[in-house]
C-alpha cells in the first residue's frame, strides 16, 4: 500500500510468527529499546494490505550463548557494546496482528492472513488511528464516542455505541484506577448518542448529581445537571416516616422515592442474600418451602409468628425448624431497611420500568443506606420487573412484527457486579439471565467491577466489550480475558497500564484491543457531551415530536432556564 | 572523490616509501629507501601495476630490519669503556650500516582501483589485481584523504580477516583505529557503523570480535 511513512517512526521488519500465535518483529529502529512500550498500536505495510496490530511484548535477544556468558563492559559509551547492538544482540518485538485493511476498501477487516517476511512495520500514526477508530460523530447523530486518546498521540480513539449495546459489557479495574469515570463518560455517550435506555444502580451516589473527584481537584458532575429531564433520579426511602420524629430530607432533588413491600420479595432474591445475611444453605432452602405453604406475604406472616408456630410450620412443611427459625431471625434485618414495608403496591416500580421504554434514563440511588444489602435486594427486585415487563414486550413484538411495538433497548448499569454473578447464584438470579440470554429481550448490563474473579465464567464469556483499567490480582486478570482469543500478549499489556486514566480496550464494540489514555470527565467534556443539544422535559422522547413540536419545546426550555 | 591524478603520475613522491623486492597476488614485500623508515602497521599503501591503469591498494602487516646478508647476524657496535656510544651515536659512529642493513615491509593485497578510457579514476574496487605488483615499483603510503575513501565501504574486512600469515586481530584493528583518525569527529560513528559490519562478518566467532573492538578503542 502506498504510504509515506516518517521514518523516525520505522520500527522494524517481520522475521517469522504465525496467525494464532502473532508475528515477531526485529527491531531495526534508530530509537533506543528503552523508548518502544507495549500496547503500542502499530501498522504493517504489505503489497495492496495494511495490516494493524497491537506491540504486546519485547524481548531481548542474542545470537550466540557466548555473549552473554562473557557480557561486554557495564561502560554504556563502550564501542563493545555499542557495535553489538542490533548485531549480536538485538530486540525482538511481539506484534498481535488483527486487522486488514485492503486497497480500495473504507474499513478494515479481521485478519485472516500473515504478512510476508521481512514487511516493514511502523508505529502507528494519527491516520491510522482514523482508519481503524474513526471519529466521534454523536453530535451528528452517529454512534461513533470518543473515549479516549492513544498513549502517545492526540488523536481520539472511538468506541461504536450501537454495537456497545448489543452486548452486555464489562468495565472492570482495581479500586480507583478510574472505573467509574470510564462507567460515566460511557453512560453520557449513551445517553447523548440515544442509543439506549439505561438503569443505573448507584450505590455510593455518583451518578446522578455528581461526586467528589478523588484527586481533589473538584467536583465531578453526574448525569443528571449534565442532561436534565432526560435523566430521572430516584431514590430509596432513607428513613421510616416518624422515625426521630422528622422525615429526613433527601439529600438530592429526585423524582420518586422507592419502597419495597415484603410481598415483592421473592426467593430467589433470598438466595442470592445469602452471603450478605449470612444464611447456610438449608436455611435459604427452606425459604421455597414457607413461599409455597404460606403465599405472597410469605415473609410478613413468617416474621409475625411465635416459636410455636414456627415450629408448626416447619412440621407442616417438611422443613427444618432450626433452619426455619434461622431464616426468620435473618429476614428480621430485611425489615429493618428503611426502604421495606410489610406490603406495598409495585406502582413505583412499574413507573420506572414504563419511563425506561419510553427513552428516559433511570438513576437509583441508595442514599445513607448504602448497605450491601438494601443495595442487592433493590436492585434484584427491580431488574426482575423489568425482565418480566421487557419479555412480554419482546414477544409481542415477535408477534405483530409492529416497528411501534419494537421495545426500547435497555442497559443495566450495576456496581460490585461479582456479588450478582458469583458461580453459586448466577444461575439463578436474574442479572445471570440477562448476561447469558437478555440480549434477545433488548436488555443488556454494563458490569463494573473490582473483582472479575468472583463473576461466573460463563457470564464473563459472554460479555462484549471490556474496558479493562489496571489490575494485579492473576486471577482477576484470567477472568478479564475469559472468552478473548489471543489474549496471551494482552495480559502483559494489561499488567503494565498506569494506574489512573489508562485502560485497555478490547470485544465487540471496538475493533481492535487499544490502549488508550481515558477522555478527561471535566468542563471540557461537559461542553463537547451537550453540544448542539436541545433541551428535554417531556417524557414523549424527542424523536416522537414533528418539527414544529421539536421548535417550540425548545422556545420553552430556553424561557424555562433563562426566564 | 579527492584528486590523486597528480601523484599517481608521478612515479617517486614524498610519500614513497620503499621498492617491491618480492611479489605475489596475494602480497609482496617491499624494501624501505631509507633504513627504519618503513610505512606504519596497519598503514593504507597502494603501487601501480605494469600497465600503468591499476593501482593495487594493500595494507602493512609486517615491517623488519636486518642485515642484507640473510646468514649473518647483527653484532654489536657500541665499543668499549669511555668509547660506548649508544642508539643514534652508533649509526653516526658506523656510517657504513646504512649499506649493511635493510628494512622490509610485506603487505596484504585487499583492492585495487583500474583507470577508465581517459585515464579518469574509476572507484575502488575490492577484488585482487589481475596482476601481481611488479618488482621493484615504488611504493607509496597513502594519506588520510585516500585511506577515507578507501575504507568507506566495509567489503575489504573478509580479505583482511582471511590474510594469511598476519596477525589478522591486530591488523584490522590498527587500520580501523586508523580510519577512525582520519575522521576526525566523524570516526566514532564509522567505527560503530564498521564495527558492525565486522560483527557480521565474524557472528560465529564472538570473542575474536571482541579482541579486535577492544584494540579499536585505544
Amino acid at each position: 500500500m502506498s504510504s509515506n511513512r516518517k521514518p523516525e517512526k520505522f520500527l522494524g521488519v517481520i522475521t517469522k510468527g504465525s496467525l494464532g500465535k502473532g508475528l515477531q518483529v526485529r527491531i531495526r529502529t534508530h530509537l533506543s529499546l528503552e523508548r518502544i512500550q507495549t500496547g503500542q498500536f502499530v501498522a504493517i505495510e504489505c503489497e495492496g494490505v495494511r495490516f494493524f496490530g497491537l506491540l504486546t511484548d519485547i524481548s531481548l535477544e542474542a545470537t550466540t550463548d557466548s555473549i552473554l556468558l562473557d557480557p561486554p563492559d557495564e561502560d554504556t559509551s563502550s564501542l563493545v557494546r555499542e557495535v553489538l547492538h542490533g548485531v549480536f544482540t538485538f530486540g525482538d518485538a511481539h506484534v498481535d496482528n488483527r486487522l486488514a485493511l485492503y486497497e480500495g476498501e473504507a474499513a478494515p477487516r479481521p485478519v485472516r492472513s500473515v504478512p510476508s517476511h521481512f514487511t516493514p512495520v511502523y508505529i502507528a500514526e494519527e491516520n491510522d488511528f482514523d482508519q481503524v477508530f474513526g471519529s466521534e460523530n454523536l453530535a451528528e447523530g452517529g454512534t461513533s464516542f470518543a473515549i479516549g486518546k492513544p498513549l502517545d498521540m492526540e488523536i481520539d480513539i472511538c468506541l461504536d455505541l450501537e454495537k456497545f449495546v448489543e452486548r452486555s459489557n464489562g468495565i472492570f479495574g482495581k479500586s480507583g484506577t478510574g472505573k467509574s469515570v470510564l462507567t460515566r463518560l460511557i453512560l453520557a455517550g449513551l445517553i447523548r448518542g440515544n442509543i439506549c435506555s439505561n438503569l443505573i444502580f448507584d450505590m455510593h451516589n455518583e451518578y446522578g448529581e455528581g461526586s467528589q473527584a478523588e484527586n481533589k481537584s473538584g467536583f465531578m458532575k453526574g448525569l443528571k445537571p449534565l442532561f436534565g429531564s432526560r435523566v430521572m433520579v430516584w431514590a430509596v426511602r432513607d428513613q421510616r416516616p416518624g422515625s426521630n420524629g422528622h422525615h429526613a430530607p433527601a439529600r438530592v432533588a429526585t423524582d420518586g422515592e422507592l419502597i419495597i413491600g415484603m410481598n415483592q420479595i421473592e426467593v430467589e432474591d433470598i438466595l442470592l442474600l445469602r452471603q450478605e445475611l449470612d444464611l447456610n444453605q438449608t436455611a435459604a432452602e427452606s425459604a421455597y418451602l414457607l413461599r409455597d405453604k404460606l403465599g405472597e406475604n410469605w415473609i410478613s406472616n413468617l416474621l409475625k409468628m411465635d416459636s410455636d408456630e414456627v415450629r408448626e410450620i416447619a412440621e407442616r412443611t417438611g422443613a427444618n425448624v432450626q433452619s426455619v427459625s434461622a431464616l426468620k431471625r435473618k429476614l428480621e434485618a430485611i425489615r429493618r431497611l428503611p426502604f421495606v414495608e410489610e406490603s406495598w403496591k409495585l406502582t413505583n416500580l412499574k413507573d420506572i420500568v414504563e419511563n425506561l421504554a419510553r427513552g428516559k434514563h433511570v438513576i437509583v440511588q441508595f442514599g445513607s443506606s448504602d448497605s450491601l444489602l438494601g443495595y442487592m435486594l433493590v436492585a434484584n427486585i427491580l431488574t426482575r420487573l423489568l425482565h418480566d415487563e421487557y419479555r412480554q414486550k419482546v414477544e409481542k413484538y415477535n408477534r405483530t412484527r409492529n416497528v411501534a411495538d419494537k421495545p426500547r433497548r435497555v442497559m443495566i448499569t450495576i456496581e460490585e457486579a461479582h456479588k450478582f454473578l458469583t458461580p453459586e447464584v448466577a444461575g439463578q438470579t436474574i442479572f445471570g439471565t440477562i448476561a447469558r440470554e437478555m440480549r434477545k429481550y433488548f436488555v443488556t448490563l454494563l458490569v463494573v467491577d473490582q473483582r472479575p474473579s468472583s463473576i461466573d465464567s460463563e457470564v464473563m464469556s459472554q460479555i462484549g466489550t471490556r474496558i479493562v483499567a489496571l489490575i494485579n490480582d492473576e486471577r482477576d486478570i484470567e477472568a478479564v480475558f475469559t472468552g478473548v482469543s489471543g489474549s496471551s500478549g494482552l495480559k502483559t499489556v494489561l499488567s503494565s497500564l498506569d494506574s489512573r486514566q489508562q485502560a485497555l480496550l478490547l470485544g465487540h464494540a471496538a475493533p481492535m484491543p487499544v490502549v488508550l489514555r481515558t477522555r478527561p470527565y471535566d468542563e471540557a467534556f461537559y461542553k463537547q457531551i451537550t453540544a448542539g443539544m436541545g433541551a428535554f422535559s417531556s417524557s414523549v422522547s424527542w424523536e416522537d415530536l414533528s418539527e414544529e413540536e421539536q421548535e417550540e419545546k425548545i422556545l420553552e426550555e430556553e424561557k424555562d432556564l433563562y426566564g | 572523490m579527492p584528486d590523486l591524478t597528480p601523484d599517481i603520475l608521478t612515479p617517486i613522491t614524498e610519500n614513497s616509501v620503499g621498492e617491491v623486492v618480492e611479489t605475489s597476488l596475494t602480497g609482496y614485500i617491499a624494501q624501505t629507501y631509507e633504513l627504519d623508515n618503513p610505512p606504519p602497521f596497519g598503514g593504507l599503501v597502494r603501487v601501480k601495476d605494469k600497465s600503468g591503469r591499476c593501482l593495487i591498494y594493500g595494507a602493512v602487516y609486517h615491517s623488519a630490519t636486518g642485515g642484507i646478508d640473510p646468514g649473518r647476524r647483527a653484532s654489536v657496535r657500541a665499543g668499549n669503556g669511555s668509547q660506548r656510544q649508544v642508539d643514534e651515536q652508533v649509526y653516526t659512529a658506523n656510517p657504513q650500516l646504512n649499506r649493511l642493513l635493510r628494512t622490509e615491509f610485506g603487505v596484504v593485497v585487499l583492492g585495487c582501483r583500474k583507470l577508465d578510457e581517459n585515464g579518469q579514476l574509476r572507484p575502488i574496487s575490492y577484488i585482487f589485481p589481475d596482476y601481481p605488483p611488479p618488482l621493484h615499483y615504488s611504493v607509496s603510503l597513502c594519506q588520510s584523504a585516500e585511506l577515507i575513501e578507501f575504507t568507506d565501504s566495509p567489503q575489504y574486512l573478509r580479505t583482511l580477516l582471511r590474510a594469511a600469515n598476519a596477525p589478522v586481530e591486530e591488523l584490522t584493528a590498527s587500520l580501523l583505529r586508523r580510519g577512525a583518525e582520519a575522521r576526525g569527529k566523524d570516526g566514532r560513528e564509522w567505527l560503530v557503523s564498521t564495527g558492525k559490519n565486522l560483527a557480521r562478518l565474524l557472528k560465529e566467532d564472538y570473542d575474536r570480535l571482541r579482541t579486535i573492538l577492544e584494540k579499536c578503542e585505544v
